[in-house]
């Protein structure tokens, strides 16, 4: 078990390298810069000559890219160019708020869409079909879209919540919770619909197999044979989707965040990139890939516990 | 107790504590006694003043945290702010004295606001280079602490705009000891406004919490404990924000003038932002044609500003031909229809130049969302002379000269400041945005400088509106729409809310309408 993990994580070298390496490039060969951003649009070539020296953009591609490496190594992500505040205070204030969002999302959505998906699939007939065409729409229904419409709903037409916005847990739990139900309803549709269809499918497979009949043979109440057989058996393939949603939710923060005017990651790094603030956006990316290496893995060990089988191979 | 009755209570609980908290937010929506949330576009660039932007909605960053040395009013006055009597005290207009308010102290509550701390700050101008420093650098000569309350700016050269500029960012006055560090002012600063910068509630990029200054010399001028500003990319979010209780100001364009009023919002406005299409390309580097006055003059024949002024920003705004703003003593209203819708004239002017089959250039997009419908109606009118205006966009690219000059011209919403720097900024001035070719015309030259060395107001305004007067004719841009600048509000939380001459928002002291 420690191998597997040593031999993730060491992996996981490799792709950050060629992740930072491409964001790099591309931030690099954009047109503009931070000096621009920083000095506006009034600025003379003299001054935005002495702005790129005092903050090393002048120098060519490679001695850039060796010292950001060399930063990167001993783990300094370095100050933004443009707010000057340390990238890693800027990520940290902010990942509370995407992450808060993305796990949230991620649990409601589990919760919602492995239920209704055993439901589905437990009463057949006209719920199951019900739910089939609610879920076809749900997962056509973009979060922006569906955030509007709640928001126009609950926030404009009933006042029962904020428009937008969000309240740290730490100055009102209460404000804090009602700031993140819409967003997090918003961003869970497409989830729930895909969830629902994924559980229904995986217990279907399920209720068919041959011990499941056994089970119903021996007398067991349905919810036991549901919950205690079915679902474990069930529950691998819908693990995998629930992982990839986080991910995909991680990603899908980014417009909801917009919609909803949350200091997410998904609003820091777009303010980067738009004003060439290269530190911002590298720590943003690191950030990222190890959340998402850390998710895979937790997924593979998660489903090494649930199947043996994927354990030994 | 039977499972379900168990239920039954753990349903009931939840109820219960949801419809508490929903309750507790509808109370807090509308009871805005000690708090107010203002909604903005932008995120400040940095709290040093030097190293910040006038203009926008940046200035309402910093306002809260700094005391100016006069203040801007909605009349275009001036008020006392650190000083308290100002003016020249020569008939060249170069030498400009300010008395100190006696008593007033920084934030920290020690350091004292004297001249000595007016000089250190207005001397940093000779060092430091940021986005406005040449408006008032470039004829900065010295400045003198007379004694502890009194300080003489000389000036090399008249600058009309000298109040305006002490009254931003160039008057905002930061505390001495705090100088000594300045990198730190980025996000922490040190000045002598009525707020202070709560830095361990404030996200950099998103929102920004002021609470109260205790050791402000006039504590009793605002009334909101706490102001938060909170930055909304989108438009709709801060409308929503606004008809919801969330916000309390917001700043916006034109698009929702009409869905606020019938929300019941406050709506403020005035024409303040002049959209035009910089004809950088004027001397025919990248489109000859565009080397010919003529052919400049046929493209500013060819559009339809009524039609524009109504279809794109949907009436709130007015026409014009000039680039000087309504503010500024360099307007001229008689400019306003210089060029009249006349597409028959503008096909013989391109024809006279030898273009009567038309020519193409292109033109830069630095703002689609914003601009996009404005530089396709532009784009639809010139085609009907037989000019084909091809639309580069370039959406999240910060505006660079040497990016502009891969283009004939660009697209621009501008708001004037006065007519001294405005001149500087969009045309006289080489290399940059504005003037990214570099175009020099010795006449505008002359003409400007003729008119900033007028004394007499009236002298100087006749003489900066003879240089509009010339660019027009020239027409070295486009202009076509002075679009309002609009804030909403609500009603329950502001009063009487007004517009400041020139300013995109109204300025942080509106706050004080609570």
């Amino acid at each position: 078990m420690l191998w597997f993990v040593t031999k993730r994580l060491l992996t996981a070298i490799p792709t950050l390298l060629i992740i930072t390496s491409l964001t790099f490039l591309l931030v690099y060969f954009l047109p503009g810069d931070a000096a621009q951003t920083i000095l506006g649009d009034q600025a003379t070539p003299e001054q935005l000559t002495q702005v790129r020296q005092e903050l090393g953009l002048d120098q060519p591609l490679g001695t850039q890219y060796v010292a950001y490496l060399g930063d990167l190594v001993r783990g300094e992500f370095g100050h933004s160019l443009v707010t000057k505040q340390s990238v890693l205070q800027a990520i940290g204030q902010r990942s509370t708020v995407t992450l808060t969002l993305a796990i949230g999302a991620t649990v409601f959505s589990a919760l919602i869409g492995i239920g209704l998906g055993m439901w589905a699939s437990l009463k057949g007939g006209t719920v199951d079909r019900v739910l089939r065409t609610v879920t076809s729409m749900g997962m056509a229904i973009p979060s922006f879209w569906g955030g509007l419409l709640l928001v126009l709903l609950f926030a404009v037409t009933l006042n029962l919540l904020p428009a937008n916005g969000y309240v740290a847990f730490g100055k009102s739990p209460s404000k804090w919770a009602l700031s993140l139900i819409l967003p997090i309803i918003a961003i869970s549709i497409a989830a729930i619909s895909t969830l629902t269809r994924q559980t229904r499918a995986s217990f279907q497979e399920v209720l068919g197999k041959d011990f499941i009949r056994s089970l119903r043979a021996s007398g067991l109440p349905v919810y036991v044979i549901a919950f205690k057989h079915g679902l474990r058996n069930a529950a691998i393939p819908v693990i995998t989707v629930i992982g990839l949603q986080f991910v995909a939710l991680l990603g899908g923060a980014v417009i909801t965040e917009q919609v909803f005017a949350l200091p997410g990651i998904g609003q820091l790094v777009v303010n980067a990139v738009q004003q060439r603030d290269i530190p911002v956006v590298q720590g943003v990316v690191v950030y990222i890939t190890v959340v998402v290496l850390l998710v895979n893995l937790t997924l593979d060990l998660v489903q090494g516990w649930l199947n043996p089988k994927v354990r030994l191979s | 107790m039977t499972t379900s009755q168990t239920n039954r209570g753990m349903l009931a609980a939840v109820g219960m504590t949801l419809a508490i908290s929903f309750a507790g937010y509808a109370g807090d929506a509308f009871a805005q006694d000690t708090t107010i949330t203002v909604g903005v576009q932008r995120a400040p660039n940095s709290f040093d003043p030097l190293l910040s932007v006038w203009g926008g909605q940046y200035q309402m960053y910093l306002l809260p945290v700094y005391e100016p040395l006069i203040r801007q009013s909605t009349d275009g006055t001036y008020l006392p702010g650190l000083a308290v009597e100002w003016g020249y005290v020569d008939d060249a207009n170069l030498q400009f004295q300010l008395k100190l308010r006696e008593g007033v102290t920084f934030s920290d509550g020690t350091t004292p606001v004297n001249a000595a701390a007016v000089k250190q700050n207005l001397d940093r101008l000779f060092e430091v280079t940021g986005p406005q420093t040449k408006e008032l650098a470039d004829s900065l000569d010295s400045v003198e602490a007379t004694d502890d309350l009194t300080v003489i700016v000389k000036l090399k050269t008249q600058n009309p705009d000298f109040q305006r500029i002490i009254s931003q960012l160039s008057g905002m006055i930061v505390n001495p000891s705090a100088l000594a560090e300045a990198a730190n002012l980025a996000n922490n600063p040190a000045g002598a406004g009525p707020y202070l910068l709560d830095t361990a509630n404030t996200i950099i990029n998103d929102t920004y919490v002021y609470t109260k200054n205790p050791n402000y010399y006039d504590p009793a001028a605002y009334s909101y404990e706490t102001i938060t500003m909170k930055v909304y990319a989108d438009q709709n979010a801060m409308l929503t924000a606004l008809q919801s209780g969330v916000a309390q100001l917001g700043y916006g364009g034109p698009d929702n003038v009409e869905v606020a009023k019938r929300s019941g919002l406050q709506v403020v406005q005035q024409p303040t932002n002049v959209f035009h299409l910089v004809i950088s390309d004027r001397d025919g580097a990248v489109a000859p044609a565009l080397a010919d006055e003529r052919v400049r003059q046929a493209l500013n024949y060819a559009v339809d500003r009524e039609a524009i002024l109504a279809a794109i920003y949907r009436g709130e705004g007015t026409i014009t031909t000039q680039i000087f703003a309504p503010n500024t003593n360099a307007y001229d209203p008689a400019l306003d229809t210089f060029y009249d819708y006349n597409p028959e004239k503008a096909k013989q002017l391109l024809a006279d130049a030898g273009y009567a089959d038309g020519f193409t250039f292109s033109v830069a997009n630095l703002f689609p969302q914003r601009d996009g419908d404005y530089v396709q109606a532009v784009a639809a009118y010139l085609a009907d002379v037989g000019v084909t205006m091809n639309i580069a966009s370039l959406a999240g690219q910060a505006p660079d000269a040497a990016l502009l000059r891969q283009h004939s011209a660009f697209v621009n919403g501008f708001g004037g400041q006065g007519a001294f720097t405005d001149a500087k900024t969009l045309f006289l001035s080489k290399g940059t945005v504005f003037n990214a070719f570099s175009s020099e015309d010795p006449e505008l030259n002359q003409l400007w400088s003729d008119a900033a060395a007028q004394s007499d107001d009236a002298a100087q305004a006749a003489g900066f509106q003879k240089l509009s007067r010339a660019l027009t004719e020239k027409a070295w841009f486009l202009p076509t729409t002075v679009v309002n600048a609009v804030a909403y509000y609500r009603e329950d939380a502001l009063q009487d809310v007004k517009m400041t001459p020139g300013v995109t928002v109204p300025l942080f002291y509106e706050l004080r309408n609570k």
